[in-house]
């Protein structure tokens, strides 16, 4: 089967104009992922796993490397370097990202969240709904809280329902940026589920997990992750 | 995706004007004022393309330029050099060479505005609802039944209530007055709008509600939007890209996440910084 990324050589660092200062983040890394595999990023706090995965979505300018996504039409995309408006439509259609940290439309109801990457791709209303329903009944939230915003939620639920909401968009490609962290043992178990269905259906992953047993469970490919540049400065 | 609007070198100089005011006004000259002659460099040599269905973000401190910039485009002011084209229907318009006539014609039928100051943007003089029939009538829309039978499905879509649609416009709150300014701009349908600062200077839960409403309109209608704000919240929650001004240059351009979360510029980097 055909790679659908091929990271090489990704390098992301920060200048920090204020203080005329370069913060390298992370470099060197390179791995190939086929369709349904999972990439986990390990390496300790602060080595720049997160630095990296932002940096394959394009939340930051990758610093040097090449990012290569095959999308859904076969095209080979460089994301680092891709047109905006080549990161936005895959972003709404092909790539995913669950953040460690819920960031969602304040007021908005808990179905309104989850549906909406649907609603932009243009899935009827009654569809989306009925496919995020699904979601956040599958990760236990329960249903009175449907209508109420996540703001008022605790932090496992919130994260629960960013979760939900990621993989009610679905895609091809899906950035896990440690999605267990806040979780009970149950719910986490969810969330292994519904990767490990995902991987299944093929989707491809990179992610991010503190809990070296869920590596060694749901990895096929391990990406260690070292802040050379800053050890060899210091 | 597809542009309805390119905007290439345009350039706005208040003063006389003369060959050294490019070269000597800028971030790096930390000025938009030019020694030489004492003009004022608005806006100096911006390029922008806006997508169909796009929300583009423009950003900067006041005086930067932004809203100097959607001005131009909206006809309420006219450039120095520079020129635009706007992507309507099949037809390509090159905004300022067009006639008054022919901008006029645009403006009123396929631009909207939403300003600040509401004044700018509703006759204070005449109802809500004839604000909006006004713009109508404009559009050719000469039956009095379907005026008004659009008037009140508009003002009923921005949650101005229809009881009100005879009242003065002077006589609403800050929030209501923007409800009606953006009930006028969509009333003829334009694919392009443009907003100004709109929700600056009003209660934050009434800013809430209008960010809340442009946002569920534009998904619904799918307009394009040029939104100038300062405000980092409106940029992160309405745009998908973002421009940054200083001193009337486009310094910086990106989605508008990495803008907020990885910021090249310096200038980008204090603002972002700032935020509360």
């Amino acid at each position: 089967m055909t790679d659908i990324l091929s990271v090489r050589d990704l390098a992301k660092g920060f200048y920090i104009h204020d203080r005329a200062k370069h913060v390298p983040a992370a470099e060197g890394v390179s791995f190939d992922l086929k369709p349904g595999q999972l990439a986990a990023l390990v390496g300790p706090s602060g080595a720049g796993k997160s630095s990296l995965l932002k940096a394959i979505y394009r939340t930051y300018v990758p610093s040097s490397g090449q990012v290569l996504y095959r999308s859904a039409t076969g095209g080979i995309v460089d994301l680092a370097t891709a047109p905006e408006t080549a990161i936005t439509a895959l972003r709404r259609a092909e790539i995913g990202f669950v953040t460690q940290f819920l960031h969602c439309l304040p007021r908005l109801s808990t179905l309104d969240v989850v549906a909406r990457p649907l609603l932009q791709q243009g899935v009827a209303r009654a569809a989306a709904h009925e496919k995020a329903a699904r979601m956040l009944a599958a990760l236990a939230i329960p249903e009175q809280l449907w209508d109420a915003t996540p703001a008022t939620f605790s932090g496992g639920e919130r994260q629960r329902v960013n979760i939900a909401r990621s993989f009610t968009q679905g895609g091809r490609l899906m950035l896990l940026d440690e999605p267990t962290a806040s979780l009970d043992p149950v719910s986490r178990e969810n969330v292994c589920a519904m990767i490990e269905a995902a991987k299944a259906e093929g989707v491809a992953m990179v992610g991010i997990f503190h809990d070296l047993a869920l590596v060694d469970r749901l990895a096929d490919v391990k990406i260690e992750v070292r802040r050379k540049a800053f050890e060899d400065a210091a | 995706m597809k542009p309805i609007l390119d905007v290439e070198a345009l350039t706005r100089i208040h003063g006389p004007g003369c060959p050294a005011c490019l070269e000597v006004t800028g971030p790096a000259h930390d000025t938009n004022i030019c020694r030489q002659c004492g003009s004022v460099v608005a806006v100096a040599d911006a390029s922008l393309r806006l997508h169909k269905g796009e929300v583009l973000g423009i950003m900067g401190e006041s005086g930067s330029g932004k809203s100097s910039l959607v001005r131009m485009l909206y006809f309420d002011d006219k450039p120095t050099a520079g020129r635009a084209i706007f992507h309507d229907d099949g037809q390509a318009h090159e905004l300022f060479t067009l006639n008054e006539a022919q901008q006029l014609r645009l403006r009123d039928t396929r631009m909207g505005m939403v300003y600040q100051n509401p004044a700018l943007g509703l006759n204070f003089d005449i109802s809500a609802g004839g604000n909006i029939a006004e713009r109508l009538l404009m559009a050719d829309e000469l039956n009095y039944r379907a005026i008004r039978a659009k008037a009140t499905a508009l003002l009923a879509r921005t949650e101005v209530p229809p009881a009100r649609m005879d009242e003065l416009p002077r006589n609403f709150s800050g929030g209501m007055q923007q409800r009606v300014q953006i009930a006028r701009a969509l009333s003829t349908g334009a694919p392009l709008l443009f907003l100004d600062e709109v929700t600056t200077g009003l209660d934050l839960s009434v800013q809430a509600r209008i960010l809340d409403l442009i946002m569920e309109l534009q998904e619904v209608t799918g307009v394009s939007m040029l939104v100038v704000t300062h405000d980092l919240g409106v940029v992160r929650h309405l745009t998908t890209r973002t421009i940054v001004m200083k001193h009337g240059r486009i310094i910086e351009a990106g989605l508008t996440d990495q803008i907020l979360e990885d910021p090249q510029a310096a200038y980008t980097q204090q603002l972002v910084s700032s935020a509360l």
